[in-house]
């Protein structure tokens, strides 16, 4: 508990010194939720803190983007695990703890001349984006020299549906027994789990719009835990 | 999949990308953030056109054509300054900024730095998050226009409040590091090191990346709470230097140093651009009104009203556009009006007048009827008929005459409304009293038509105990994919097989499997509708193949294709396993011309009867008039070329002549070191020859 008080000490004083008014109260509800949630959701019932570890690499932001309310099928892959998922336009998708390099091939799935846009960004920088109005036409983005090919399909598959307001931005925290990973994307966002270890559980925060946050935890294709709330939202499973 | 679908009318006319204008603001932050307006303001109105280089105008160009032209458009800035150094001053603050419509991108509304706040707030010490800069995860927006596809129907870009004011400076912001992507034709002298029909990336000429809009004249204002519209025309030669600029070797970058211009308001409709036409009419009872490409349901703007009356400029071809108008509002009954032609410069007058009608929301599940599983991504759209048309919009393929008055999907599980969603806009949390059709749909899957009774509450015919969940059955078909030669290098080929109705492109859905390095094989399983709704099927495969590590559009292998592939009775397989073979052929070209043609018209690539692909032909008036370039295959056992038009333009298309043979001129052969999409096993490269000179009656 001593490094929690610390934890919440440091973030007091940043909120105090730092930011404008507005996102100082959305952290500190950040900050709240995790001094709640710490010998729950973090800090003492997981073996590894939030700190311990780190996030190796610059968050990997896929989007399909186009004409609202455009179906679509993709499939998501890196060097280790690949995942296959259908939505709706607009959406996010982040693999938490993924492999490097990652390649997702959507396709729409209408008859129509709507437009369906991939994207795929490192940090904020847009490295390929490519688009197709064609019926059921696909399209292709991947980082720098690809992949060899889809990787087997992720077992355990844990995705987490994160909708809140959409366009809205989310940030947070999602961890399992071992990695603990900071995340930031615009709702509506799907957050794919690459090799989970043990439990995993998110804390979600609407930054900008605020509004009611609905968490859809899925294990192997089978929905495990939903959760709404906000403008901040904890989750975990199993 | 619905039936009504007119997947070439739309190519024909533009992409819908649902504006929604008049409606929103987001905070300023970075510079290609939307404006915030505080004081007087006007509504802006943004589309773009433009016309891809002439064929063949120029054998500096490398190529004689491109199949596809796209720019990364981030936003659209104006200026009040009459400084012509204005330009060279991007931070002054009289910028006006119209970023992407929400949805279509995602408005950056600034850098926030949470990575660093969460940083603090948990303690993680410095760097412990990684290397995520401020913003991470937001990235930018942009809309990916092509400019072979905007030739004949201006695309909306936005419409957003700007302060009201004369802007003297205006300019299109693209996106500096990534501007776009070019898909040439096959060369006119085949290379060694430059491949055709390869998408290769498009770099700015001019390293700033503004391109300042011409023809502004005395200057471009925007009324005090009033409409302006701007159409930009994307021109992409600039003067004496050639575009492209071809790289010296495939994967190289096309250099762009485009001309932007101000298309010309009409004489005949004050404050409209030319290519615009305007619907307006009172909208008694409705808070905001949408238009759709007509029979279609896909949104192309939406608009609020005030004191009752709505205006809307619209897109329109040549010819006129057809749209459906449909006006919703708190407490109020559809109204709503078919086949509304939108002429350039041409005002329409169109009532869509409401009554007083209770609403309910309507809310339930979509499922697979075989497995119990949720479907996501699956569609419903509520529908009736067209005023007057008498039209059973119960019937499958539902009747043209029928419009959709709302839409919905479904969410990952499989319930709809998706929650929430601000880009919905006939939502189905208000739908009036009344009697109408609730077509649900998803590939793969037989689309179910129920009547949908909404008094107090909501009930659905065909619904799962009369409720309004559904249940979709279909059924599935097993098959092999082979490649020959098997597939070399270290990296797998993705094969794409796609299932269409018998004889039509109504495409039901498409499967993807991988063939592994060294192997020739790959099993493929593909969802279908059952028998009782499709009987019979072709499929078609094609490979994604990669040049340089990255994937093409194109492909570099034959599309095998099978006809009339029965498919099985509800939740059965069919008893037809499908072989789809294809083989290394290297990439072709197809360029020519149809004498007879409208904005509806397009050319149609068939395989033994199997329609593959279609190409719009450039617009009278153009810089390719009645002309088409098309990249396929350098298939030995050809193709059909067939004109099909849509009459009037938004109709379904149909075959308007025969079809005539295409032979198509095998790859050149060069011996390495050398690109190519794929080996043929001769340890020379196949370079893409260009198919020129076709005339499709």
């Amino acid at each position: 508990m001593k490094i929690l008080i610390l934890r919440q000490t440091a973030a007091r004083e940043y909120l105090t010194a730092r930011l404008p008014t507005g996102l100082k109260c959305a952290l500190a509800i950040v900050a709240v939720t995790c001094a709640i949630s710490c010998g729950g959701a973090f800090g003492t019932a997981n073996p590894t803190a939030p700190g311990k570890t780190s996030q190796t690499q610059a968050e990997q932001t896929l989007w399909v983007l186009g004409t609202p309310g455009t179906p679509f099928q993709a499939v998501v892959t890196d060097r280790a695990q690949s995942w296959t998922f259908r939505g709706v336009v607009p959406q996010s998708v982040v693999v938490v703890n993924g492999s490097p390099g990652v390649q997702m091939t959507v396709t729409k799935l209408n008859n129509s001349g709507a437009l369906l846009t991939a994207e795929l960004i490192n940090g904020i920088t847009l490295v390929a984006e490519t688009s197709t109005t064609a019926p059921f036409g696909t399209t292709v983005v991947q980082t720098f020299g690809g992949v060899p090919g889809i990787a087997p399909k992720a077992n355990p598959d844990i995705r987490i549906f994160l909708k809140g307001p959409s366009g809205g931005l989310l940030n947070g925290l999602i961890e399992d027994l071992s990695l603990s990973f900071v995340f930031e994307v615009r709702s509506p966002s799907l957050m794919l789990f690459e090799r989970p270890d043990g439990r995993v559980d998110a804390v979600i925060n609407s930054v900008d719009e605020g509004g009611v946050i609905f968490a859809d935890a899925q294990l192997n294709g089978v929905p495990v835990v939903q959760e709404s709330g906000g403008p901040r939202l904890l989750i975990k499973f199993p | 999949m619905k039936s009504f679908s007119s997947w070439r009318a739309a190519l024909a006319l533009l992409a819908p990308v649902s504006v929604l204008w008049a409606l929103l603001l987001v905070p300023a932050g970075s510079v290609n953030s939307q404006t915030t307006v505080t004081g007087p303001a006007g509504t802006l109105l943004i589309a773009l056109t433009g016309a891809p280089p002439t064929p063949a105008a120029s054998t500096l160009q490398g190529s004689p054509g491109f199949s596809s032209l796209r720019f990364n458009v981030v936003a659209v800035r104006l200026n009040p300054s009459t400084d012509p150094n204005i330009y060279l001053n991007q931070s002054d603050p009289n910028w006006a900024t119209v970023p992407v419509a929400a949805g279509v991108g995602v408005n950056s509304t600034g850098v926030v730095d949470v990575f660093t706040q969460l940083e603090t707030l948990f303690d993680l010490g410095s760097g412990i998050v990684g290397p995520n800069p401020g913003g991470a995860g937001t990235g930018p927006s942009e809309l990916q226009v092509d400019l072979t596809q905007i030739q004949t129907v201006p695309i909306l870009f936005n419409g957003v409040l700007v302060p009201a004011n004369t802007y003297h400076a205006i300019e299109l912001v693209l996106d500096g590091s990534n501007a776009g992507t070019a898909v040439p034709t096959c060369l006119q002298t085949p290379s060694s090191l430059l491949e055709g029909c390869i998408a290769s990336q498009i770099s700015m000429a001019n390293p700033s990346q503004v391109l300042p809009v011409q023809g502004i004249g005395s200057g471009f204002s925007v009324p005090l709470n009033g409409l302006a519209t701007l159409v930009l025309s994307i021109t992409p030669q600039n003067g004496p230097l050639p575009f492209p600029s071809p790289p010296t070797f495939s994967g190289g970058l096309y250099q762009f140093n485009p001309a932007v211009s101000m298309v010309p308001n009409s004489n005949l409709l004050p404050g409209v651009s030319s290519f615009l036409g305007q619907v307006t009419g009172s909208a008694l009872g409705a808070s905001k009104v949408s238009a759709e490409l007509a029979s279609t349901g896909q949104v192309v703007a939406i608009t609020t009203t005030g004191d009752a009356q709505y205006q809307f400029p619209l897109p329109a071809s040549v010819n006129g556009t057809l749209y459906d108008l449909v006006a919703s509002g708190p407490g109020s009954s559809y109204s709503f009006a078919h086949n509304v032609r939108v002429q350039r410069s041409t005002l329409t007058v169109q009532s869509l007048n409401a009554t007083p009608a209770g609403q309910v929301s309507l809310s339930g599940k979509v499922s697979d009827a075989c497995s119990g599983a949720a479907l996501p991504g699956a569609t419903l759209e509520i529908v009736a008929p067209a005023p007057g048309s008498g039209a059973n919009c119960a019937q499958l393929p539902t009747p043209a005459a029928c419009v959709v008055l709302a839409s919905a999907n479904t969410d990952d599980t499989g319930t709809y409304p998706l929650k929430p969603s601000n880009f919905v806009l006939q939502s189905f949390s208000s739908v009036p009293d009344g009697n109408y059709t609730i077509i649900v749909s998803d590939a793969g899957y037989d689309t179910v038509a129920s009547g949908l009774s909404v008094f107090g509450g909501a009930s659905c015919s065909a619904g799962v105990g009369g409720l309004c969940n559904f249940a979709l059955g279909r059924s599935t078909i097993e098959g092999l994919v082979t490649l020959s030669p098997p597939v070399s290098g270290s990296t797998a080929l993705n094969v794409l097989v796609t299932a269409e109705d018998h004889g039509t492109h109504r495409i039901e859905n498409v499967t993807m499997t991988s063939v592994p390095p060294g192997s020739s094989a790959a099993p493929f399983s593909l969802t279908v509708p059952d028998s009782g709704n499709v009987p019979a099927l072709d499929l078609y495969a094609t490979v994604s193949d990669y040049f340089n590590g990255l994937p093409e559009t194109d492909s570099g292998h034959t599309i095998a294709v099978l006809s009339g592939v029965t498919s099985a009775p509800v939740c059965g397989t069919s008893a037809t396993h499908p072989i789809l073979s294809m083989q290394c052929a290297g990439h072709g070209s197809i360029m020519g011309s149809t004498a007879t043609f409208d904005d509806g018209t397009s050319i149609v690539v068939s395989k033994d009867g199997v329609q593959l692909m279609s190409s719009v032909v450039g617009p009278a008036g153009g810089s390719a008039p009645g002309q088409f370039s098309i990249c396929a295959p350098a298939d030995p056992a050809g193709y059909q070329l067939q004109r099909f038009e849509a009459n009037p333009p938004g109709a379904q298309p149909s075959p308007a002549a025969s079809p005539i043979p295409q032979a198509m001129a095998p790859p050149t052969q060069v011996a390495p070191p050398c690109n190519s999409i794929c080996s043929n096993g001769t340890g020379n490269c196949l370079v893409c020859v260009n198919n020129p000179g076709v005339v499709v009656p």
